[in-house]
């Protein structure tokens, strides 16, 4: 690892004063600066800063969760958090990521690709030329809306945010509240992820909170591994149809891919014919090899969980 | 020597298992040696459960690893490995890195002019104050390359393409069942993959030479002994000049029994600098350089009577060991009828295969337990009863000792491809056999000191690899002397001590045991002269029993109070490990049982349970013997649904070499794990002991794929069982309607 400035601010004026990136839990930094393939100049450690540890509460008909929460202390929360967000941090890795991983931490990590690994692969993925594993190993990366750089988003939290029309609420700047769905799709078109000040935490507007949600997930291994594929659901029901439909998937693209023909497919529409309109989903995938094939299908398996665990829980809602 | 001494030793002992025993000559014995435990042997320490002596030190910190040992004035190294797979070393020009901030000395591995074969080959090692200046060195360092583009970095795929022809794939249950056939002739191909060495602790040493000349070392290494030899002869020094020490160390599976060209570069650094060298790899080259399981292909055609009976067998096995090493598997052959492949080993572009935990055994036993237990499936025999109509009496009487404490009969589906229809999963249970040598044998020396203030201290320069070698010099001396094992003093892991074994091969525990108990023996005995002397009462009145001196055959003094009368100097005996004797059998057995449950939607196999029945001769500690079979399991488990390198052909390089992304079983992935160690005696030596370490890791992950096959009514063929492969086959057999 390269020698690096150091801060640990122990309160939050003292936080905003420094420049330099922020480091929360440390998981997907500190992995990446020992990789060597991040180097920074100066870590600004906000771990220790209460103000943004805050657990989930309601504000003006809002739910409010601190951006550095760990998930594991997200899990601690009462039934005023969403069922989707509870079961995306409890699948997360294992108990020692859960207790080291903050939110917002979790929503930035970076891309996913084996080959993004290596400090001496040189490819679109980290600004340079040409995809190796298009020819190699792309069996986990992107089957949905493919950029010429397959590598994905993995984070567990991210389609359950979108799903539930998340803001990042931030420190600075004249608007700063800022949609995830947005953030995700400036991370898409600038080629690199945009720029963060200071976040103090999550927003959830209070429609998303009516109606049901879930999150569906499956890994090829249990303990310290990402998924393959992940689905978030958040369905609001009119008697026994659905009036509004959200459906997210992860770790299938660069960015959380929303599933909007199967949004407006359920429409009004009774679970018996959930599967009819995920055949449309079926059709939007883009595999690059039928390395992928696995992963298309347990993304589809996900999204078909997804919705019938968000179906049912927006019944136990009402 | 006395009559009666030259008597007994021309008599014989009871070997094997209660209900499976013979008599064992003793006619070769060493006249010298301490007389030999038998399975008639009633033990008060040996086989019970003695926790591991270090066990606290090393659970809270405490222990002090070869890489955590910080002399003053340490300097910490870097290496510089090759980013190309083949090539040669065009220019070479360290000067710019020797001028770097911090840098005290510099290395050369791999010169101008020298030949390139692997991304990972170490070029250059830097020394520098700290670890980063290292590593900021290794960017001054100006180094070109000669590519040479005609690589193999993954040649098995070629050879998959030149395998002989095999059996069409059963393309419904009914074509992979029983089709009610007398006879039953198959040709399958079978595949295994390279399974990473990672060690907790890397590999390395911290080197220091001191104002004489003497080379002294912190080794994380399977052989203090070796380690002290290689680099001897590499420095041109007497061996007793260079002092190995490795008090405790992070793991090794086969890969730390070599002194690698790390710890040669680090003794290097250490020379040029005047100054002690940390120079332990990181993950990264320890990924790419420091060895592996290579993979395995196999063509196996079988054949099987109606009778059941093995009749035929032909194999033809592939090794992929990389640029060096072996690739040469080993099959089952204590089945009636199973013969070893005709072999080849195949080279490639890509890091040398290492000794990995029973080297070629789990490869081959996975293409052989699946071709056995798929004749018995395709018969329709239940694979239990097949399997014990072509096996050896010991592995009958374990598979049938196994089978009840696993309840065989109600595990093994019947109905193979049927959902349960409570949780929808697919059930299955399978089994395989294991089989290894392990007798030890190898010269050691162990020196027993008993003192006046009644303490016990045993040495042996050997290391720990994590089997427990220090509880094993306590527990056979407390047991030969008669006394607590808290009496008992043992040191391991320092070259200056009597000679000791390497670890590999299964064979530190039946290689220390008998010397061990040779020294204690000795030491009692002088004890009883002691005594006797004293006391002046004649010495053949005396005898040791039960840690108590006897007079007569009655009690006469406790152990302390005889040590009281030993006075300042101590009793020092140096026991001998002689040649073995015909013991039981020239191996230990075992078999294992695995029930798996499958997810018909994602292919996911999760492992509920696993027994082993597993022989190591006489039991020293239960505990770690346990432990060992608890480990391989998990190794085996490991290996059979997780853990593959990855190539990139193109690139010729491997992609993931960090354990956030190399795939190792977690917690979550753990199944229940019986450990039924089938006590015994094998007879060879003194002690009886035998080799525990590798033999329960080979059958695992044809168990468990044994398993699958019963859960989901056809065969994977190709390790590791990832559920992609296991949902392909479940598409296939049952039309994608699963
Ligand atoms: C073995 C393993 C398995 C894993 N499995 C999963 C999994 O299954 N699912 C999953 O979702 N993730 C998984 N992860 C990833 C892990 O959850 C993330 O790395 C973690 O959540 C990152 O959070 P952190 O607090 O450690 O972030 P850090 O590493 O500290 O920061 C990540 C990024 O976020 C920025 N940042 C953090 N907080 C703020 C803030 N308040 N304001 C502005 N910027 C900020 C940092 O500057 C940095 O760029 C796994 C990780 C490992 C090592
Ligand atoms: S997907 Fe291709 S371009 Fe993107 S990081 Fe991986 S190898 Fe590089």
């Amino acid at each position: 690892m390269k020698a690096f400035e150091y801060a640990r601010p122990q309160n939050l004026s003292q936080a905003l004063e420094q420049g330099g990136t922020f480091k929360a839990g440390g998981v997907d930094l500190l992995s990446r600066m020992k990789r060597g393939t991040l180097s920074v100049k100066k870590l600004v450690d906000i771990s220790a800063l209460q103000d943004l540890r805050f657990a989930p509460v309601l504000k003006k008909g809002e739910l409010w969760i601190g951006a550095g929460l760990p998930l594991a202390r997200l899990l601690e929360a009462g039934p005023l958090l969403p069922q989707g967000i509870r079961q995306a941090a409890a699948g997360t890795a294992t108990p020692q990521i859960r207790n080291q991983a903050s939110l917002v931490g979790n929503l930035l990590q970076e891309k996913r690709c084996l080959y993004l690994l290596d400090p001496e692969i040189s490819c679109l993925g980290n600004g340079g030329k040409g995809c190796p594993a298009r020819d190699g190993h792309h069996a986990e990366l992107a089957i949905l809306e493919p950029s010429p750089c397959l590598a994905i988003q993995a984070s567990n939290l991210a389609p359950i945010l979108c799903a539930l029309d998340a803001r990042l609420f931030e420190f600075q700047g004249k608007d700063n509240l800022r949609s995830l769905r947005a953030f995700y799709q400036d991370w898409r078109k600038q080629g690199e992820r945009p720029k963060l000040p200071l976040t103090h935490s999550i927003r959830i507007p209070a429609a998303s909170l009516r109606g049901g949600s879930a999150h569906h997930e499956v890994r090829v291994k249990q303990s310290f591994d990402w998924a393959i594929a992940t689905a978030a659901a958040h369905l609001v029901l009119d008697g026994d149809r659905v009036a509004r439909a959200s459906l997210w998937l992860g770790s299938v693209s660069d960015i959380p891919y929303q599933a909007k023909k199967v949004e407006q497919a359920l429409q009004g529409k009774a679970p018996t014919d959930f599967k009819k309109a995920l055949a449309l989903l079926d059709s939007d995938f883009e595999l690059h090899s039928p390395q992928q094939d696995w992963k298309r299908k347990m993304a589809l398996l996900c999204a078909e969980k997804a919705l019938r665990k968000s179906y049912d829980n927006a019944k136990e809602q009402r | 020597m006395s009559r009666t001494e030259k008597d007994r030793n021309s008599d014989s002992i009871r070997g094997g298992f209660p209900g499976l025993s013979r008599q064992i000559d003793l006619s070769r014995r060493n006249p010298n040696d301490a007389p030999p435990w038998s399975l008639d042997t009633k033990f008060r320490v040996v086989g019970t459960d003695v926790p591991r002596l270090d066990g606290m030190a090393k659970a809270t910190g405490v222990a002090v690893y070869p890489s955590d040992f910080r002399p003053k004035g340490l300097l910490y190294a870097a290496i510089l490995r090759s980013p190309i797979p083949k090539g040669k070393v065009a220019e070479l020009d360290t000067s710019k890195a020797d001028a770097a901030p911090g840098v005290m000395a510099v290395a050369v591995a791999t010169g101008k002019g020298r030949q390139i074969r692997y991304v990972g080959q170490e070029i250059v090692a830097v020394a520098a104050e700290t670890k980063a200046l290292a590593e900021d060195a290794l960017a001054r360092i100006q180094l070109v390359l000669d590519a040479d583009g005609d690589f193999v970095a993954d040649p098995i795929v070629d050879a998959r393409k030149n395998l002989p022809a095999v059996d069409p794939l059963p393309q419904s249950l009914q074509e992979a069942g029983a089709r009610g056939e007398k006879e039953v002739e198959l040709a399958m191909a079978f595949e295994t993959q390279v399974q990473m060495h990672h060690p907790l602790e890397p590999h390395g040493i911290t080197a220091m030479f001191h104002r004489d000349g003497s080379l002294e070392v912190w080794a994380s290494t399977q052989g203090t002994f070796m380690m002290q030899r290689s680099l001897a002869q590499a420095f041109r020094l007497p061996s007793r000049r260079v002092h190995v020490l490795t008090p405790v160390m992070g793991g090794g599976f086969g890969s730390k029994l070599q002194a690698g060209i790390e710890a040669r570069l680090c003794a290097e650094l250490a020379m040029e600098a005047g100054r002690p060298v940390h120079c332990f790899v990181d993950r990264r080259g320890q990924a790419l350089a420091m060895g592996n399981r290579p993979s395995s292909l196999h063509w196996i055609r079988a054949k099987a009577n109606s009778g059941g009976e093995i009749v035929d067998w032909e194999a033809q096995s592939y090794g992929f060991p990389g640029f060096a090493g072996s690739g040469r598997v080993a099959y089952p052959t204590f089945y009636r009828g199973v013969r070893r492949p005709r072999h080849r080993d195949i080279r490639g572009n890509t890091g040398a295969a290492r000794a990995f935990r029973a080297p070629g055994h789990p490869q081959g036993f996975f293409a052989a337990e699946s071709m056995v237990d798929e004749l018995a499936c395709r018969l329709g025999i239940d694979p239990l009863e097949f399997r014990l109509k072509n096996v050896d009496p010991v592995h009958h009487m374990q598979l049938k000792m196994g089978a009840e404490a696993f309840g065989w009969k109600q595990r093994f589906n019947k109905k193979p491809g049927t959902p349960d229809k409570a949780s929808s999963m697919l059930r299955g249970a399978g089994m395989a056999c294991t089989r290894w040598g392990g007798m030890g044998g190898a010269r050691a020396r162990v020196l027993c000191r008993i003192h006046q203030d009644g303490t016990v201290e045993v040495r042996n320069g050997a290391q720990d690899i994590g089997t427990g070698t220090r509880t094993v010099l306590a527990v056979v001396t407390a047991e030969t002397l008669g006394v607590d094992v808290k009496r008992i003093q043992a040191h391991i892991g320092d070259s200056q001590d009597p000679a000791g074994p390497s670890s590999g091969g299964s064979t530190t525990t039946p290689t220390l045991a008998p010397a061990i108990r040779h020294a204690a023996w000795l030491a009692g005995q002088e004890l009883l002269g002691r005594v006797a002397e004293q006391k002046r009462i004649e010495r053949k009145e005396l005898s040791l029993e039960g840690g108590k001196i006897l007079k007569g055959g009655k009690p006469f003094l406790s152990f302390s109070q005889a040590c009281a009368l030993i006075g300042p100097e101590p009793i020092e005996a140096m026991g001998q490990r002689y040649r073995n004797w015909r013991g039981f059998s020239g191996g230990v057995a075992g078999c294992q049982f695995a029930e798996v449950e499958v997810d018909p939607e994602t292919g996911l196999v999760q492992v509920r349970r696993i027994l082993a029945v597993q022989d190591c001769g006489t039991v020293i500690d239960k505990k770690t013997a346990e432990s060992q079979v608890i480990g391989a399991i998990i190794q085996g488990l490991s290996y059979a649904l997780f853990e593959e390198r990855l190539v990139d052909a193109k690139l010729g390089r491997v992609l993931g070499t960090d354990l956030e992304h190399y795939r190792i079983a977690g917690s979550l992935e753990m199944p229940e794990i019986i450990p039924i160690l089938n006590k015994g005696c094998n007879g060879h030596n003194n002690t009886g002991a035998a080799g525990i370490g590798e033999p329960p890791t080979i059958p695992t992950s044809a168990a468990i794929a044994n398993a699958v096959r019963n859960a989901i009514g056809a065969r994977v063929h190709r390790l590791p069982l990832t559920p992609d492969r296991v949902l392909e086959v479940l598409d296939r057999v049952h039309g994608g309607k699963q």
